[in-house]
């Protein structure tokens, strides 16, 4: 930092300190940020009905997965291959005709896996309707290797295993490379199909409906080819339920019947049931930070008030007689408050955290069913530094408004309508409208509060005023930083352009 | 460190705030800049510290412009509203941002407390409950803050009562004779009739007298005698012989111009014409200004030009 900023930067700090008003103002955003975050915790309690002590099964990663397919397979014993075409992929949603509904995700392709158990590690090459063909290892790993494709074959060597794809049969080409975790020499190899449920989700003006219909896959198989040391014979295999991993309910007696049949070269596997990451569900760690938005709201009057007042009293031809660089006052400004605004925010939410974990977990979100969060976990930790930051970034946000509009009510009303309009409207709005909000405002921030990484290709049926942002945790920070630095420059040009 | 002011010209809009004002300040002198309100007297100050931005014209301080200046509250000192305060920060902790800002020694802010005698419990209070002539002394202090070579002062008299006049008239003095230049503006030429070495006039943006203060006041008597004598019919024909003009003021009171006090008394000594006083007209500082400001005046309703 170079003497002059230094300068700037101590008598700004002077100027926020000596006005207690503010600093009355910083200690009610700390205390809302507590109070809040507590009552946000205390609403809703569950309980648990007991008796399933089967929950979703471990991944080779140690990560709870969900594992249900129809898995048509016979073992293969040291390097091999396995080929088959995929002729078709069709879904079946209960209720509805044949073909009438498709589910983007239903899988159908071939696979190569350490044991039928729930969890295993595996290698699938499949095709799917909606996301083209994928290359998908250990439940967590996924890559789309081709856009279509109707032949799929997996070769084994030693610990590798390489995917290809081709139109013909003829002409094949190499579609990636992967090593999963723990399959060993002596695996199960075969053809599967599986289908996560339908999901139909609308919202409109506060009307939300979602309509989650159990899904089955229908993929028909032939050329079914499989090279190296095997048995010969097909085994027919369920793996998982066939909700594995959905929430616990009711199951319907289902129309549609999983299974496989042979008919001379071709084979047909109806499956139903998802692999892969767990849906995200209830975001404790999120419920536990509400309170971040209220402390915003508090925050963003200190941060306009200490630029608007300079404007008001006349002060800032005093300050910019200390330093005629106009720009100096603005960064300066911007870092004292920054960083007093990130430091009361983070002890408040600090202190807040914990509290209402606890208070969560009295209420039944307790493990077994959802996770125990401390603050020691890296993504609690970041949720709670990263909204300390975020209503520091809104708070200087509120200040560089204010020294472009020199007006505290101005200033204040148009932070108010990029950050916190949307996080309250979400709810009600039109999903897509909702989504397109929290990823292009500065409310796309609030992403930072998701705990759970966000896989693209599992399927799930999450709000986004649930903790299923449409960014991920730091793209969505970046979000407000990049309103932040355009309204800086915006307030710099003016403060150069005007007289004071 | 000299301020000088070069062919300054500021526009708001259609209106001229400024036309071409040009003056010095320099070292060691107290220099009055005087004006009628919303004259430009406030704008050019701004303009000097580059506040405000001039459409033509420069103002350098010790030789550049403000905005250049390494350490500028250690080389002019200002004070353009002692209203510019936050209403809830206490004085003393205004004085401590601003020398925070100009990197100075908090041991400063008490010193210049101690002579703008606000050291005690004023300076702990909250501006917003200060009296102004408590505001005026409290920006004095922060433009001394910096020990500045210069100073610029905005009406500091204005809302002092008699004895902070007294007080202010002291401190301009000294601080002159400290070798600082100082500049005070004030719409009241009387505020600165004991104060100012040098006077600036300026109205409807343009400068219109940039003189000493004896000079002024002796461009305004116009080289008037007063006369009193018992003859005044005598000493009219006496006078005129001698070349002056000379008009009845009444019965006894005659009043001569062309020729000073010396010479009128030397012409009524020869022609043996009694007289009973012969006296150099005084016109007060407060004449002349009304005098020269007169048209200036008339527009003083002009918008745009704050004083």
């Amino acid at each position: 930092m170079s003497a002059v900023l230094f300068r700037q930067v101590r008598a700004e700090w002077t100027k926020l300190r000596t006005v207690r008003r503010w600093t009355l103002t910083l200690l009610a955003a700390a205390a809302a940020m507590v109070v809040v975050s507590l009552l946000g915790a205390s609403g809703g309690s569950v309980q648990h009905a007991g008796g399933r002590e089967d929950g979703p099964p471990t991944g080779p990663e140690g990560k709870k997965v969900r594992d249900g397919l129809q898995f048509v397979r016979q073992e293969l014993r040291g390097d091999g291959t396995i080929t088959a075409r995929v002729t078709s992929l069709t879904s079946r949603v209960e209720g509805g005709a044949p073909g009438s509904k498709t589910v983007p995700w239903a899988k159908a392709g071939i696979m190569v896996r350490a044991g039928t158990a729930p969890g295993a590690s595996f290698v699938a090459l499949m095709v799917t309707p909606g996301h083209g063909v994928r290359l998908q290892h250990d439940f967590l790993h996924d890559e789309q290797v081709a856009s279509s494709a109707k032949w799929l074959r997996l070769t084994r060597a030693g610990s590798r295993f390489t995917a290809s794809v081709s139109d013909d049969g003829t002409t094949w080409k190499k579609a990636g490379t992967v090593t999963p975790r723990s399959v060993p020499a002596t695996a199960q190899a075969g053809i599967f199909t599986g289908s996560p449920a339908y999901t139909e989700m609308k919202r409109n003006f506060g009307a939300l409906s979602i309509n989650d219909l159990p899904a089955h896959a229908v993929g028909v198989f032939d050329h079914l080819n499989v090279t190296g040391a095997h048995p010969g014979t097909w085994t027919d295999t369920k793996i998982g339920g066939p909700f594995m991993g959905g929430p616990p309910g009711d199951d319907p007696a289902p129309e549609v019947k999983d299974g496989s049949s042979f008919s001379g070269g071709t084979v047909t596997v109806t499956g139903s049931g998802e692999f892969g990451p767990l849906p995200r569900g209830s975001d404790l760690v999120q419920r536990g930070l509400q309170g971040a938005l209220v402390g915003l709201l508090v925050v963003v009057a200190v941060g306009a008030l200490s630029m608007t007042s300079e404007f008001r009293h006349g002060l800032v031809r005093t300050t910019f007689t200390a330093h005629p660089r106009r720009g100096g006052m603005l960064v300066a400004k911007a870092l004292v408050l920054g960083v007093t605004v990130f430091a009361v925010s983070a002890a408040a939410l600090a202190v807040a955290f914990p509290m209402a974990q606890s208070r969560l977990r009295s209420s039944g979100f307790k493990p077994p069913g959802f996770p125990r969060w401390s603050l020691s976990d890296p993504a609690a930790l970041r949720a709670v530094l990263g909204s300390a930051l975020l209503v520091a970034l809104v708070a200087v946000l509120a200040m560089a408004f204010g020294a472009v509009f020199r007006h505290s009510a101005a200033a204040i009303a148009v932070v108010l309508v990029v950050v916190l309009i949307p996080q309250i409207l979400a709810p009600a709005l039109p999903l897509g409208v909702a989504r397109f909000l929290l990823s292009a405002t500065p409310a796309a921030g609030f992403a930072i509060q998701q705990s759970a990484p966000h896989y693209s290709f599992t399927s799930e049926a999450c709000l986004p005023e649930d903790g299923c942002y449409p960014l991920s945790p730091w793209a969505g920070l970046a979000v407000p930083v990049l309103y932040v630095v355009a309204a800086m420059l915006l307030a710099w040009w003016q403060l150069r352009r005007r007289d004071a | 460190m000299e301020i000088e002011v070069d062919g300054l010209r500021k526009r708001y809009g259609q209106v001229s705030a400024l036309d071409g004002v040009s003056f010095t300040v320099r070292p060691g002198l107290v220099t009055g800049f005087v004006g009628p309100n919303g004259s430009g007297k406030s704008t050019t100050m701004r303009i000097i510290l580059g506040l405000d931005a001039a459409d033509g014209g420069r103002a350098l301080v010790g030789g550049r412009p403000y905005r250049s200046l390494r350490d500028p509250l250690r080389a002019v000192g200002s004070m353009l509203d002692a209203s510019a305060l936050h209403p809830g920060r206490r004085g003393r902790d205004h004085l401590r941002w601003i020398a925070n800002a100009a990197g100075l020694p908090s041991r400063r802010v008490d010193e210049v407390l101690e002579r703008v005698g606000l050291a005690g419990g004023a300076a702990k209070r909250r501006a917003g409950g200060y009296s102004l002539g408590m505001r005026q002394r409290l920006g004095i202090a922060a433009a001394l803050l910096g020990d500045p070579r210069a100073l610029m002062l905005d009406e500091p008299v204005n809302g002092l009562d008699p004895e902070g006049i007294v007080w202010i008239r002291g401190l301009l003095r000294s601080l002159a004779a400290e070798g600082r230049a100082v500049l005070v503006s004030s719409h009241l030429m009387g505020e600165l009739e004991d104060t100012a070495d040098r006077l600036v006039v300026i109205g409807r943006g343009r400068v219109i007298a940039d003189t000493s203060v004896p000079e002024l006041l002796s461009a305004a008597s116009g080289g008037r005698v007063a006369l009193r004598t018992s003859a005044p019919a005598e000493a009219m024909a006496v006078l005129s012989h001698a070349g002056g003009t000379v008009a009845s003021v009444g019965a006894d009171a005659l009043t001569v111009t062309g020729l000073d006090a010396e010479a009128t008394v030397a012409a009524l000594g020869a022609s043996q014409v009694p007289f009973a006083e012969v006296s150099a007209h005084r016109a007060t500082l407060e004449e002349a200004y009304m005098e020269l400001t007169r048209d200036a005046a008339e527009f003083q309703g002009v918008p745009g030009g704050a004083a």
